[in-house]
């Protein structure tokens, strides 16, 4: 870009990374120059966390290089990339909550040949650390009684601690902290670049990058798709860039009307959301469209009684229910399939048979014993209905790939006759083919009339797939667009909350 | 293409012979136990002696399948042996003469009253488990502590003797050749067999056990099959005291001690998994005449008993530690798979 000599302290090259079905990173490269704000940008799943963990060494690549001030690795170790200055702070925290903030900071430091620990002395230097950032924190406070806010700053003071720390990569970290805390991190990245340290900044929060960054490396489907100088772009270029392709035309279409509506939720609260109100119609299908975290997965949670709600109605055929736990939601229509299909959709240790009829088995039985044959029946018609591929309906769950466990998951939901299915995440981690099967499977039964809402992460899905999009931000509804008004910019724009 | 679906039924077949051997391993130890000690031990290998070893068993057994029970819903009853020594005692509390309250009620009366008691134990313990959270470890041990104080409050810590002539053949009783504990064990595994294969209530018992959040979200009531797991395990300890306490004629505070260790020993010997979901009524029989097949033969060959302590421990150890083992292994090879 420029002739004058950079010095460059991280570069990445080429690096691929494949999960079963996924492939994660897809020959990303990046370069970070010293003592400048890198900001990496992309939709959620576009590769930004693995990147991240890849140049700390948290995972190994199928291929590529990370050269860290001049030295080459095919695979770095968390340790190597330790001493060479490569600090990360993550989204999760990975704190001793029973501790104090001071312990936290500076109990895995490198303390020699020393046996005991000073523990003065740990709340002097944290004392002394807090003052320099300006930050009001007690350095003998329990880390457990913090505020996410103050956990947060509490991790970025221990990455900062370290004298060798010349690479300091923070992923998302503006997401919990309020507007002061915000002020003193901006602050102390200013700080630290006059210092020669060299940042990689992940936000979706356009505003902040432009604050704060020099330059901005934009990620799409784990490729890293350009870098800018952030004085010479503006945001409809970066959003153009994040979201880049053009939806998939090969979704399947809507053959039948939308029929009358048949549920409505008023002001859900509870769950850490507030204020949900929506409604689906038979033969709808109603997506939810934000961030990871920002509700969806709750509200939804609240509509099926899987967890309290603490007020609110829910209306099922214009009549007023009551829904307290998963079973009454089930015996009223509703039915889940959940985000996680491993620890909530299937029994793994169980038989495709006994997990398709899990759910049914009391109308299955006579007095109190199980009819074979009408669970053979049932799971025979939900095999060959969704197609799902497995030697015989005695296979247990375990055995089956992540298509076809989540087709079993989806059976459970059919087979307990539900009038309105939530599917929460329902193609996440499942190849191609299976997706569209899914997708197609979706169609039909909207067809049939059942009332469908979606949560996805992927945009493509959900404006492939849904009639109508809610999309939510930091724990409320952010906005309503039909088909006619979607715009994946937009959705965008509602979900980081602008 | 075909090299993967090649590959891929390789692996069915690898998968199958393992579960094969998983599921047969076992009752190859226990047909090997029993040549060594037809060996070794003189009048191991005689019809008389079977009926002995099934009568040695049938007590020890009905606990084992409550056992069973709270393990597949993934929990645990370490409160088995006081729940056992609480029924023995009240039951000889109640029908005894003059020994007892002075009652010396119908047996038949007796019975009831004692599993009625029991129930509301197991609804204790199974509170206590769901609606607080804590480990079921500690809920009923807590039990089982509490529980020994009120038995010997009850006995004033002496036994309590002289149960009626009429009573004594539920304990002491043939029909035919075979003792009446025995057919006592023996029902109670047929009904349990067929709760856990051919009921829904058995569906739900497993659904609940392998993985409580999905079955939860199957709309399962996965609080209320946890208690009643607790429920049914406490019932079948009563059932176990009287007849103990038939048995003998008398009830002690400390009639029940150790059971729950040997029933534990006995449903993860079988492979009954500690994780819960996993076990059928084959494999607690299994690990029921494995445990009582060598005490048996221990005491046939004229080991000190202690050593047969010593033993069990180191059996148990074995069970539980190989379960434990196998389980993170697989996780650990999936994730390599993964990988």
């Amino acid at each position: 870009m420029d002739n004058e000599k950079v010095e460059i302290s991280l570069s990445v090259k080429d690096l691929v990374k494949t999960y079963p079905g996924v492939v994660a990173l897809n020959h990303a490269s990046l370069e970070l120059r010293k003592g400048e704000c890198l900001a990496l940008l992309g939709e959620n799943g576009a590769g930004k966390s693995t990147l991240i963990k890849a140049i700390a060494g948290a995972h190994s690549c199928d291929s590529g290089t990370i050269t860290i001030f001049g030295e080459e690795f095919t695979e770095i170790s968390p340790k190597k990339a330790r001493e060479l200055g490569v600090e990360v702070v993550y989204q999760e925290f990975n704190q001793m909550p029973t501790l104090t903030v001071a312990e936290n900071i500076y109990l895995m430091e490198e303390h020699g040949k020393k046996v005991t620990v000073d523990f003065k002395d740990f709340n002097s230097r944290a004392q002394a650390l807090f003052d320099e950032m300006h930050l009001d924190l007690d350095p003998k406070a329990r880390v457990r009684d913090l505020t996410n806010g103050y956990k947060q700053m509490v991790e970025i003071a221990k990455a900062i601690s370290k004298p060798t720390t010349k690479i300091l990569v923070l992923d998302e970290p503006t997401a919990p902290l309020t507007v002061d805390q915000v002020d003193i991190l901006f602050r102390l990245v200013k700080q630290l670049k006059a210092k020669g340290i060299s940042i990689i900044f992940i936000s979706h929060r356009m505003p902040e990058i432009f604050e704060l960054c020099d330059r901005v490396t934009v990620m799409r489907d784990g490729c890293t798709v350009q870098t800018l100088n952030v004085k010479e772009t503006n945001r409809e270029e970066l959003v153009a860039l994040m979201v880049g392709r053009k939806l998939n035309e090969n979704y399947p279409s809507r053959k039948t009307p939308i029929g009358e509506e048949i549920l409505r939720c008023e002001n859900l609260c509870g769950n850490g959301v507030e204020n949900i109100s929506f409604h689906v119609a038979k033969g709808e299908i109603l997506g939810f469209a934000g961030l990871v975290g920002t509700g969806r997965t709750e509200t939804i949670r609240l509509l099926y009684g899987a967890d309290p709600i603490d007020s609110g109605e829910i209306y099922l055929d214009g009549k007023k229910v009551k829904i307290r736990s998963p079973k009454e939601a089930l015996s009223k229509g509703i039915a889940l399939l959940p985000e996680d299909r491993k620890l909530q959709g299937v029994l793994l240790k169980m038989t495709l048979k006994e997990n398709i009829n899990v759910s049914v088995l009391k109308e299955q039985s006579k007095g109190l014993v199980v009819s074979t044959k009408k669970e053979k029946e049932t799971a025979d018609k939900y095999i060959s209905i969704l197609r799902i591929r497995t030697p015989s309906m005695m296979q247990y769950a375990k055995n089956l790939s992540g298509g076809n466990q989540q087709k079993v998951a989806l059976a459970k939901c059919l087979a307990a006759h539900a009038k309105v299915l939530i599917m929460d995440e329902p193609t996440r981690g499942i190849d191609v083919g299976a997706k569209m099967e899914i997708y197609n499977l979706m169609r039909e039964l909207s067809a049939n009339g059942m009332a469908i809402i979606m949560i996805s992460s992927e945009m493509d899905e959900l404006l492939g797939m849904s009639d109508r999009v809610m999309v939510m931000s930091e724990g409320h509804l952010a906005g309503e667009l039909s088909r006619d008004e979607f715009d994946q910019e937009r959705i965008l724009d509602m979900a980081s909350g602008e | 293409m075909s090299s993967q679906s090649v590959r891929a039924e390789n692996k069915n077949l690898r998968k199958k012979a393992s579960a094969f051997t998983k599921k047969y391993m076992m009752l190859l130890v226990l047909i090997l136990i029993c040549a060594f000690f037809s060996i070794f031990g003189k009048n191991f290998f005689s019809a008389a002696n079977a009926i002995t070893v099934c009568r040695q068993v049938s007590i020890i057994g009905i606990c084992a399948a409550g056992m069973m029970f709270t393990l597949l819903v993934g929990h645990i009853d370490l409160s088995i042996g006081a729940t056992v020594s609480f029924a023995a005692v009240l039951f000889a509390k109640l029908c005894a003469d003059p020994a007892g309250f002075g009652l010396a009620w119908n047996p038949v009366l007796s019975i009831v009253i004692v599993l009625i008691f029991c129930a509301l134990i197991g609804v204790i313990k199974g509170l206590l488990v769901v609606e607080t959270n804590m480990p079921a470890l500690i809920a009923t041990l807590a039990v089982s502590t509490a529980l020994e104080g009120v038995n010997y409050l009850i006995t004033d810590a002496k036994p309590i003797s002289k149960l009626p002539e009429s009573v004594a053949w539920i304990g002491q009783g043939y029909v035919g050749q075979i003792p009446m504990p025995v057919i006592i064990f023996a029902v109670i595994i047929l009904i349990s067999g067929f709760i856990l294969s051919s009921t829904y209530i058995g569906r739900y018992i497993y659904a609940t056990g392998s993985n409580t959040e999905a079955a939860r979200l199957s709309g399962l009531n996965v609080k209320f099959v946890k208690v009643s797991a607790y429920v049914v395990c406490s019932l079948l300890c009563g059932v176990a005291g009287f007849v103990l306490a038939t048995r003998l004629r008398s009830g002690t505070a400390t009639t029940g001690t150790q059971y729950q260790t040997k029933a534990l020993t006995s449903c993860t010997v079988g492979g009954i998994s500690m994780a819960g979901g996993e076990g059928t009524i084959y494999n607690l029989l299994v690990g029921i005449f494995i445990i009582g097949i060598i005490t048996n033969g221990m005491t046939i060959m004229g080991i000190n008993e202690y050593w047969q302590d010593v033993v069990q421990g180191c059996i148990l150890a074995a069970a539980v530690g190989i379960d434990a083992y196998q389980r993170t292994h697989t996780k650990k090879t999936l994730r390599a798979n993964a990988k």
